[in-house]
């Protein structure tokens, strides 16, 4: 790597930092929190606008919800993105890994577009449900 | 071959970008404009704007310079020689911006193209930093480039084409605003502005696939890909399903990993594969995903009264949309 794409490479580093420095300074660091359950099932229908959605559960941090889609035995998710939300619909394979850990459930989708996300039950009950009803539907891979 | 010494606009860009950037987010704060920054997005859109620099300098004496080689040799066989006279830069900047439709109109529909042009869409914001959210992996799209050959062909030099596309991006930066509402009329008319870019890069079901113009939005009026910017329907920035991260890695690559896996699918046709791979984005062989077309096609069929609307079509052509969805699925 040549002196001057390291020098270019430092130089945009630090501009960043200080950008972000900046933006987090000024509040623009807060994520959206979801308030109830139609709140969620707006968002979801946003990007999925003919899904027919049964169980929700809504994460207790407020910062994404499962939805069971059970006429297609799939899974819907909502996770906070920042500002904004990401939807997406898992069916056979599209989650990598499942972890527990105590009430929460940790998924990885297989898609490089999502990073893990992770999910706080209320219960270890409710986790459990979800888990079952993502194992049944065969959305894990392993 | 004549001497051609042109700045290079990129080498003082860099700062102007900072500048504009900060009053941006100075005007946002202040309520003085519209708008909405958030930190880890203008980040993550900044990092791949620096990272895609470096990319190009390392490649600078590598692919770019054989790809500009290329551009040298045609230079060289053609007979014509439309020399350095200020119109020559005009006319390159008028032919150019007409090569960056089809260029950035082709990456938009051909999905080998889309994997790194989706990058710059990635962001449900739309800032200036969003102008900076650009692909890592340029060099894959190389076969995009050879689009400047039948201008050097009609006798441009190609140190003038590289000029006028760094103009031609130059541009583009200060269209990525939301501060900024409509122009006057008769800019709205012949030039790409914010209005028409944020129209660009809606994720609403009539905003999908339009206004690809660099600097003059005469092109999508001429060609049909023009829509104007719907007051009542404000755009949903992003990607039709948006991403979940702010990994630069993952931005960068998650398009072209999730062609490699479509490819490797297990009992498909080389039909099949190679639509995975130049076909239009969304397709897919058992009709589990949607493309722009019957994404729209699909909204007609939910709201029947706005069928025909600019950017979506009549209820006769979404039926045909559908009509060919269901005998591929049959196929």
């Amino acid at each position: 790597m040549s002196s001057a794409v390291l020098l270019y490479l430092v130089s945009s580093l630090i501009a960043v930092a200080l950008l972000a420095l900046l933006l987090h300074r000024l509040g623009y660091s807060q994520e959206a929190y979801l308030v109830d359950e139609a709140a969620a099932r707006q968002l979801l229908q946003t990007d999925f606008p003919d899904t027919k959605i049964g169980k929700v559960y809504i994460s207790s941090d407020g910062r994404g919800a499962l939805f069971d889609i059970a006429d297609q035995s799939q899974i819907a998710a909502l996770m906070v993105k920042g500002a904004f939300w990401q939807a997406a619909k898992w069916g056979k394979g599209d989650v990598a890994t499942i972890a527990t850990n105590g009430e929460m459930l940790r998924l990885t989708p297989s898609d490089m577009a999502t990073s893990p996300m992770d999910f706080y039950f209320s219960s270890e009950q409710d986790m459990l449900d979800w888990y079952n009803r993502l194992q049944e539907y065969g959305i894990c891979k392993s | 071959m004549q001497e051609l010494s042109l700045p290079d606009i990129s080498s003082f860009a860099a700062p102007v970008y900072i500048f504009f950037i900060l009053v941006e987010i100075v005007l946002v704060t202040m309520k003085r404009a519209q708008g909405l920054y958030e930190t880890r997005d203008a980040s993550a859109s900044i990092l791949m704007g620096a990272g895609s620099v470096a990319s190009e300098l390392l490649f600078k004496s590598t692919l770019h310079a054989g790809l500009f080689a290329i551009l040298f040799a045609a230079y060289e066989l053609t007979p014509l020689r439309l020399g350095h006279a200020w119109w020559v830069f005009l006319l390159a900047l008028l032919l150019d911006d007409l090569r960056y439709y089809w260029s950035h109109r082709w990456q938009h529909e051909i999905r080998w193209g889309w994997a790194n042009h989706i990058v710059h869409h990635s962001s449900q914001h739309y800032n200036f930093t969003t102008a900076l959210r650009q692909p890592w992996l340029g060099f894959l799209n190389a076969p995009f480039f050879f689009l400047r050959l039948p201008l050097v062909l009609i006798g441009i030099h190609p140190g003038i084409l590289a000029f006028v596309y760094s103009v031609n991006l130059f541009y583009q930066f200060f269209i990525h605003t939301e501060t900024i509402r409509k122009l006057p009329p008769w800019i709205e008319a012949i030039f790409n502005t914010p209005s028409h870019h944020r129209v660009h890069h809606g994720r609403n079901a009539k905003y999908l696939d339009c206004n690809y113009a660099g600097i003059l939005i005469i092109w999508d009026k001429i060609f049909g890909t023009f829509v104007a910017e719907d007051d009542k329907e404000p755009a949903r920035y992003g990607i039709v399903h948006s991403i979940g991260t702010f990994n630069p890695i993952r931005i960068a690559a998650h398009e072209y990993i999730a062609i490699v896996k479509d490819i490797l699918r297990p009992g498909l046709s080389w039909r099949q594969r190679l639509l995975y791979l130049i076909g239009r984005p969304g397709w897919s062989h058992d009709a589990t995903r949607q493309t722009s077309a019957q994404i729209k096609a699909d909204f007609v069929q939910r709201h029947p009264h706005r069928a025909g609307e600019a950017g979506l079509p009549t209820g006769r052509e979404a039926a045909a949309i559908r009509l060919t969805e269901n005998i591929e699925m049959a196929e």
